[in-house]
Parts: C-alpha cells; structure tokens; sequence
C-alpha cells in the first residue's frame, strides 16, 4: 500500500504537534494525568505505573516500546477499561474511566474498543465470520462481518473454523473481531508475539491498513524495536514511566519493517 | 508427606466444592444403603430370632371343633415335630375410654404344664404372665394397647356367652403369628377396634363350649419335612371337624406381611442406590478427566521425572477415593438416622420384640464397596488416558479443539440464531456423549423424586379405590352369629343411621380341577351403595343375581373361566355346593369372592341369613349409637372405616415426610452435583474465551448465558427424560409392591411430578447461580497474556 495514498490521514495527527503558532490542538482521545498503579500482594508493593502522563490522539498509530515489566501492558490495560488505576486521571474523549464501575467499563469497552490479543483468543467453537459476527452483534454500528474479513484479506477463509486457520489468519481474524465493530480505539497487545517474522509483518500491515482506512487511534505494545517505525508516535516506557517520546518523520510500511 | 502428596491435598483443597458435591452424592448412594438395608436385614434378623426364640409354627390351620385327642392323630403325621392346639375366637369388647365396641381375638394360652414344644409363644413385654388357676387374668397386644392406653392393672370388659365378663390386664404381649395385629377378615380394623388377647385356656374353651376340643391348631415341622405334604395330611384328618385348609407360613397373615415389607425394602435397597451410583461414577469421571486435561503437563513432567504410569494414575485415583473417604462417614452418619426413622414405623406396624435398627457389618461394608466401586469406574477411564499418555506428548500443548459444522448449522443458518446460541448448540453438539450423560444425570435425579413420591400416591390412589369408592360405609358391624335378613330394622332404627345394608361372609373353600383355594365368600346387596366391587381402575361392577364373582387372582389359582362351575365347600356346614363363575375382578387386595346375599342365602339353603352390617350414618358417630350398639348381644364388635383410613393415613404421612425430606434432599444433591460440576468444568474449559468475550465488552450477564446456557439446555431436556424414567422408577418400586393378595396400580399425579421438576430446577438454578457468580470474577487481564 502506497503511504503516500492515505498521506491525508495522516497529516492530522501531526498537524496536532504542539507549536506555539498552530491552530488550537484538538481533544486528544486519551488523556492521562498522574496516573500511577500499584499492585499489592501481601507486604509486597509492586508499582506499575508511576505518575504517567499520556496523550493519544484521534487516528494515531501509537507504538508502546518497553522490556518486560516496564508497565505497558499496565496502562494498555487501563486505556482499555479493564484495569484501573490506584490514583490519577485518565479520561476517553469527555469519559473519566477512573469513576467508571465494572458495568460502565464493560459498556465502554464494548462501544468504543477493539483489542487484538497476543494468542488470538478466538473462540474455538465459532466460524472466521461468526467470530467477527459475535461482536457486530451486540454494537451500535457495526460493518458487515464478511467486509470486515475482507478488510484483513481472508474474505475466502470465513467459514473456517480457528483450528482451520493459521496463526497468522486466526490473528488477522482477530483484527476483523475488533474493528468490526468501528471502534474509536484499537488497542494490540503483542499482536506479533506469537507468530513469525513474515506471519508479523502480514499481520501489521493488516493493523497498518485499518489504522488508515478506519482512522481509529491504535495502540500497538511490543518489546520489538523494529516495529517502531510504523508508528506515528513512539512511546519508550521504563519502570511505569515514559522514559522516551517522539514522532516518526514518516511512517514506514510493514513490508519495509525487518527484526 | 511425598511431594505428590502435597499436590493432592492442595488441589482437593481447591476444587474442594466439587469433591464436596461428589462425596454428597456418595453418600446418598450410602444412605440409602444402610437406611434400606440395614432396615430390612434389621427386620429380617429380629424376625428370624423371635421366630427361633418364640417358635414360631410352620402350618396353621383352623376348623369348626375337633376333640382334644385329634391333636395326638396330628402330631403322628410324618414330618410334625410338635402341634399346639388352640380356640381362638372373636369376642366383642368394651374398652374403656372407646366408645365403640371393639373386637377382641381371644387365643388360649397353653394348659400349664402342658409340655412339648410352646408353638407361638407369647413374650411378655411389660407386665407379668398369668397366673396359674387365675381365670380373669389376660395379656393384650401391644398395638392395640398402645391406641388405648391399656396398660397392666386396666380392666376390659369381653361379652362371653351373652354375658359381661371382667377381665383384667396383666401384661402387655407380643406373639410370632400376630406381628400384625389385623383380623384378617373382609372387615376393615382400626388399632383401636381389634386387638388380640391371649386369656387362660379355660376361659377360652368356657367361653366357646370347647372343653376337651380345639378350632385351631399350629404345627412345627421336623427338619427336611416338606411343608406341602405336611399340609395335605392335616387338610384330610381335619375334614370331618370342619377343617378351614391348612396353611404353611407363606399364607399365614402375619408372616405374608412381614416378608411383603422384607421385599419391598430388597426392591428400594437395590433401586436407590443404583441411581447414586451411576450418577456418582459420571461425575468422577467427568472431574477426574477434566483435572487431568488441565494438568497435562503436569503429567508430562512427573513422567519424564521418572514416576511410573502406575503412580500417577494412583494420584488421580486418588481423588476419587477421597470424596468417597467423606462420602461413607457421611452417608453412614444420615444411613443410619433415616434407619432408625424407618424402622420406628415398621416398630408402630409390625410388633416384633426387638426390632431396633442396627447398620450391621455386611450392610455397612456393601455400601463402602459400592461406593468404592463407582468411584474406580467412574475415574478409571480417565485415569487410564494418563498412563497411556507419552510424556512428550503431553508436554505440547493439546492439539486444538476441533469444531466443524454440524448438522444442526443447515438448520442454524435457517433459523438466524445469534451467535451465542449456536455457540451453546455446538458445544452440546461436539461433546454428545457428555451432554447425554450430564442429561441423565438431571434426569435420574428427576426420576428417583417423582418415582418415590409416586409411590405415596400409589398408596393413596389404592386406599381411596379401597376404602373411598368401594367401602363407604361409616361403621362395619360384625355380629356374633348368623341372623336373619329381617332384622335389618333393629340397626336402620338406630340413632344417626341413615342407610343400612347387610352383609355375609361365609367361609368356603373353592376347589376347582384339583385345585383349592379356601375364601372368605362375601355376600353383599345386589343395588347396595357402600360395599360395591370396585376394580383397579376404579370401575365399579355390579354384583350379579347369580352364580359368583372372584377376584381375578383366584380365578388365576384354581384355573378357572366365567362360565366355569366350581365346587364351594361351606367350612361351617361341612357340606358341597356348585355354583358358575358369572364374572372376574381385577381388584387391589385379594383373593375374594362374591355373591348376591340372596343368592347365597338360597345356594347354602339356610335362608336369608347375615353376619354384618354396613351403616351409613348422618354426622359422625353420636355417643348413644355406640352405647346401644353396646348393648346389643348380637353385636361382635364394630369398626369405623373413617378411623381405620385416618389411621392408615396418619402413618403413611408419617412415612411420607421422612422420606419426602430425604429424597427431596438427595435429589437436590444429585441436581445440584450434575448441575454444578457440569457448569464448573465448562468454566474450566472455556474460562479463557468467556473472559475474552468479557474484554469484548460482554456484559456479565451475557458471558453467563453463554455459560450456562448449555447446562440450561441439559437441565431441561432432562426434564421429560425424568418423567419417563420416573415412572419407570415407579413402575419398579411398585412391582416390590405387589403380591399374591396386593397390587398397586402406578398412579401418575401431575402435582407430584411437577413439585418434583420444581425441585430439581431449583437445584440447578442454584448450582447455575453459584458458577454465574464464579464467572463474574474471572481474571481479565490474565487471558491477554496467557496461552490456552
């Protein structure tokens, strides 16, 4: 896919780099503020995120880099409504999930997120189409299950079954699970971790394509330094917090990524 | 303690709901071996000892008058060990505090120093024996005692020879030929209305004209002689004195009774348990093989660590044996309690010394082996996939679970479910094998319920055909002696009676083809509305104007067909008539026959006499009816039928409640126990995909629709299974039921079977409600970062 092609979407994003001259930023979808988590076991105090402050704007590819531990897949869980945080602010659009209950988050997550697990998570005893089905029907404006499938190329793998597919379908099933339903956010947590280097790269082009065509904010959390490229923003995390932020030039295709 | 050791207790501790669930489930299989059993074997045991202790004889047999001397011809046929010679007679009563006459069997003790063997011998259960040349002094029977308040010391009066005679109460007692205190007649008792009384042989045979002579006697055979024989000899040398037909134990009222009960508890202590059983093995294998998908590495490891296929298949087994571990005591615990419940009532019904419930040994190590037994072959198979299983193989992951489309997906597509439904659908439809047994499971449950309970509608179902459509008289009136038809007046004028009709039983015996059968030959009012004959299903058939009618068993005893001509022995009058089989009936309690009182009254040819009346009365028995059937000679005693059914009914609901309760609360655990371990091992396995679903933006009621909404497919579909097999359970128990004088028609009462469904939708609502909430804690996060 020519970047030049989708070069409009992308121009929003990084019109809303901060200048001093520019027109008034826009909302940010996500806005974090102190946000700070602390797991607690018995004596043992575990601090996940410390004091973390965030921003992810409408249509964004964010790419979260971080070793083990460095409390990324933490603040993916709170974006996504099913953690929360001990103290801070972190608000979608003009929601506040830290007053959310475990109700109001399972609504927010079910009109506003779509997440692409590590090992798929499809469901076993569902079709390609009835797994993305599964999701369409229960939100407010979905596409088209079989155009959804399209969307990630499989469009003549609907009536498998997962055990029919490979990993690197049953991922890209996955995506068409969580976008079908046009979500604001699109959050991938090791969406690569479990395949190989070509499977990964087939599978981050898919979330490239639908990151431009659907212009949802995406998030992608890996510890794989190669993917950075395909980001509009890189994010480093260290010990809960960002040690490190900045903005790619140009986004590379996935095809040109290599690890 | 090994390493192996400490995962074990670990792991119970944590799937300690389920092994609770199984070991509840054990232990109704226990229960209901030790209650049922160790009734029955308490039964038969105290039955065998005081049959032993009491010598209990082997044939009875009674007759119009044989002299004294007959007895010494008795004792010489072959194969008699020893014969007691009696006069037993039934003599009207005034109990004080009754207001109705009551009747009194009156049975002679032994002469004293009579010697020989003491046939039926009387035990004393409180109180003292009489006395030597003590002619007023009598022992009463317990049951009879017992309704009215008759202790040693009270005083009863008999009506002796038109005369009022004073007797005094020494001692409470019990006998092996009245264990059931009933008359045995086509007139219906109540605890309070008949009584046995054992009295001084002198007052006996005074007050029957008996002296030097008897009317009933008791053999004891020698060992190896034949009962049949024995029988046969003493039917002919007792002919000529109005010999009834001689009887060997089996048809001997008491006894016939006792071994009905034995069998009906063989039947109930081999069903009940059986439904434990199955269900108990299912849900062992079903957890037991679920543990060990999960643990498969686990497995792997152990093996390539060098344990043996032996030790680790012993680990799962182990499982097993520690729900049955808590199972037994449990199951032994309430076994016994339920026991001792059970046996109370027999105590109320059957008086045998000695009766007490005991969980003997043999009794109590069936049900450890039973339970033991489930428990292996519901884990074996399971446990067998571990020691077949290669350790590197199982290190990997287990191949995916494949899905593919069905059957029902053609139809699916055509119907448009949503997608959880046909989630739920394919579920049921890739595991059939385990949906089917989990169905059962429910179902037996289901079953077992409305089968028992069915059982108390059956009783009451037969004691309504018995006692609310075909006898509907208020009060039976035996007389004394036979009277003429014509006095009819003396009880219509009676104060309340508002209806009378009379009544003959004449004792006969029916012989037809070499076959006999000896009968009480009732003869009723052609157009009479209280005694009618009623059959199985309720119909009520007229008494036609001639010939007789006989209960379909006899009929099926002496091979004989309406149209057929029978010869009738009149056992008073030692003379033979012939009479045609006009009609069958297929009734509940048998053997009966018969006939228009007027045409009785013409084939015997002694007029038109009777015995009995049946009255119907205004409002329940006033006091001065009593007081002037009291005064009435010709009375020999009186029964209310209303009492006899409140009684009957008192001690069925008695019954009813303990084993209401008991299976009520045992098929809620086997409900609950399918239900719960169902739903549980569906959480196991789908856990990780019901919590992506979660993450999703499923809302938790959704996730448990999905859930349990295969479990709730199962439970219901178990619903109609259940009805079936309950009525087949039913079906069962009722066959133990039935016997050469008896039959219980299965009855089906829609309240029962849908209290019973009530229950066990109940129970697995609660066990859908205990894993809904499980589910609603699964851990989101975890699923993210987590391999199947």
């Amino acid at each position: 896919m020519p970047t030049s092609a989708v070069a409009s979407n992308t121009a929003q994003p990084a019109a809303t780099a901060r200048s001093d001259d520019g027109p008034p930023p826009p909302a940010p979808v996500f806005l974090a503020r102190g946000l700070t988590k602390i797991y607690r076991s018995g004596d043992l105090e575990v601090r996940a995120l410390r004091e973390l402050d965030m921003e992810l704007y409408a249509g964004e590819l964010l790419v979260l880099l971080g070793a083990s531990g460095s409390g990324k897949s933490t603040l993916l869980n709170i974006l996504g409504g099913l953690d929360t945080a001990t103290s801070g602010m972190v608000r979608f659009e003009d929601h506040d999930l830290t007053s959310m209950n475990q109700r109001e988050l399972t609504q927010y997550r079910r009109d506003h997120i779509g997440f692409v697990f590590q090992f798929y998570n499809l469901i076993p005893s569902l079709t390609a189409r009835e797994n993305v089905a599964l999701v369409t029907e229960i939100a407010r404006d979905p596409m088209r299950p079989d155009d959804a499938l399209a969307l990630v190329g499989l469009g003549d793998r609907m009536d498998h079954f997962p055990a029919q597919l490979s990993g690197g379908e049953q991922q890209r099933v996955a995506i068409a699970r969580a976008v079908a339903k046009r979500p604001d956010v699109l959050l991938c947590d090791e969406p690569t971790g479990a395949l190989d280097v070509e499977t990964g790269r087939l599978v981050l082009r898919t979330i490239d394509l639908v990151n431009r065509q659907l212009g949802a904010a995406t998030v992608v959390i890996t510890h794989n330094v190669s993917i950075a490229g395909m980001a509009d923003r890189v994010v480093h995390m260290t010990s809960g917090r960002i040690s490190d932020s900045y903005r790619n030039a140009h986004r590379i295709s996935a095809e040109e990524l290599s690890w | 303690m090994s390493a192996l050791t400490s995962k074990l207790r670990r792991d119970l501790w944590r799937i300690r709901a389920q092994v609770f669930s199984i070991a509840a489930v054990m232990a109704g299989g226990v229960m209901t071996v030790v209650a049922l059993g160790g009734t029955s074997s308490s039964l038969d045991s105290a039955t065998r000892e005081y049959y032993l202790s009491g010598h209990f004889a082997d044939v009875f047999a009674t007759l119009t008058r044989a002299p004294d001397a007959v007895a010494v011809r008795l004792a010489a046929i072959p194969g008699v060990n020893s014969v007691a010679t009696r006069v037993v007679k039934d003599v009207r009563l005034d109990v004080p505090g009754l207001d109705m006459p009551a009747i009194g069997r009156m049975v002679s003790l032994p002469l004293p120093g009579s010697g020989g063997v003491p046939l039926n011998a009387v035990h004393i259960t409180s109180g003292r024996a009489v006395l030597p040349g003590a002619d007023k002094e009598i022992l009463v029977s317990g049951r009879f005692a017992e309704a009215n308040g008759l202790r040693p010391g009270s005083l009863l009066t008999a009506i002796i020879n038109e005369r009022y005679v004073e007797l005094r109460i020494v001692g409470i007692g019990a006998a092996p030929d009245y264990l059931y205190e009933e008359p045995g007649n086509a007139f219906p008792s109540d605890a309070r209305g008949f009584g046995i009384l054992w009295v001084p042989h002198e007052l006996a045979a005074a007050a029957t004209g008996m002296r030097g002579a008897f009317n009933d006697v008791s053999i004891g055979l020698a060992a190896g002689a034949r009962p049949s024989e024995v029988i046969a000899a003493v039917d002919t040398l007792l002919a000529p004195y109005g010999g009834r037909g001689a009887i060997g134990r089996k048809d001997q009222l008491s006894d016939r009774v006792v071994s009905n009960e034995l069998t009906q508890l063989g039947v109930m202590a081999f069903a009940f348990p059986a439904v434990f059983v199955a269900v108990a093995a299912f849900l062992v294998g079903s957890v037991v093989s679920r543990l060990i998908a999960t643990e498969r590495e686990q497995i792997a490891v152990l093996k390539a660590f060098g344990y043996t296929s032996g030790a680790v298949g012993l680990h799962y087994l182990a499982y097993a044996a520690a729900a049955a571990a808590v199972g037994i005591p449990l199951g032994i615990g309430v076994g016994v309690w339920v026991g001792r419940l059970y046996t109370g009532i027999y105590s109320d019904v059957l008086r045998i010394p000695g009766l007490q419930f005991h969980a003997d040994w043999v009794t109590i190590g069936r049900a450890i082996i039973v339970i033991f037994l489930a428990a292996l072959s519901g884990a074996l198979s399971a446990v067998r996939k571990v020691a077949i299983l290669p350790p590197a193989e199982a290190l990997q992951p287990p191949a995916p679970a494949r899905y593919r489309a069905l059957p029902f997906d053609t139809i699916g597509r055509r119907l448009t479910l949503s997608t959880p439904v046909r989630m739920i659908i394919r579920g049921l439809e890739r595991q059939p094998r385990r949906a089917l047994l989990g169905a059962m499971g429910v179902a037996a449950a289901l079953a077992m319920m409305a089968g028992a309970l069915s059982l108390y509608d059956a009783t009451d179902n037969m004691i309504g055909l018995q006692f609310r459509v075909g006898q509907r008289q208020a009060l039976s009136v035996q007389l004394v002696t036979a009277v003429p038809a014509s006095t009819r007046p003396v009880f219509s004028s009676l104060p309340g009676v508002t209806n009378v009709e009379l009544v003959r039983v004449v004792p006969v015996r029916l012989r037809h083809m070499g076959r006999s059968r000896t009968v009480g030959l009732t003869a009723l009012e052609r157009d009479g509305k209280m005694h009618r004959l009623v059959d199985v299903d309720g119909q009520i058939h007229a008494i036609p104007p001639a010939g007789i009618v006989l209960s379909t068993k006899v009929a099926g005893i002496l091979a004989i067909h309406t149209g057929d001509t029978l010869d009738m022995d009149l056992l008073e009058r030692g003379t033979t008539r012939r009479v045609v089989v006009t009609a069958l009936l297929n009734e509940l309690m048998s053997p009966n026959a018969y006939m228009d009182l007027t045409a009785a009254g013409s084939l015997v040819g002694d007029g038109n006499l009777i015995n009995g009346a049946y009255l119907r009365l205004d409002s329940p028995p006033r006091p001065e009816l009593f007081e002037q059937l009291r005064a009435m000679p010709l009375v020999g005693g009186v029964t209310s039928r209303t009492a006899m059914v409140a009684q009957f009914d008192r001690m069925m609901a008695k019954s009813f409640r303990i084993s209401a309760v008991v299976v009520v609360l045992f098929a809620s655990i086997i409900a609950l126990g399918v239900v719960y371990n169902g739903a549980r091992i569906a959480l196991s396995e789908r856990g990780r995909e019901l919590a992506s679903l979660r993450v999703l933006g499923f809302t938790n009621r959704e996730v448990g629709v999905m859930l349990l909404g295969e479990e709730a497919i199962l439970t219901i579909a178990a619903i109609p299974i259940g009805w079936v097999l309950g009525r087949a359970f039913a079906a069962y128990l009722t066959y133990g039921f039935t016997s050469e004088n008896y039959q219980v028609p299965i009855v089906t009462r829609a309240a029962t079977y849908a209290f019973a469904t009530a229950v066990v939708l109940s129970a697995s609502a609660l066990a859908g409600a205990l894993m809904y909430r499980r589910s609603t804690r699964l851990d989101l996060v975890a699923v993210l970062k987590t391999r199947e």
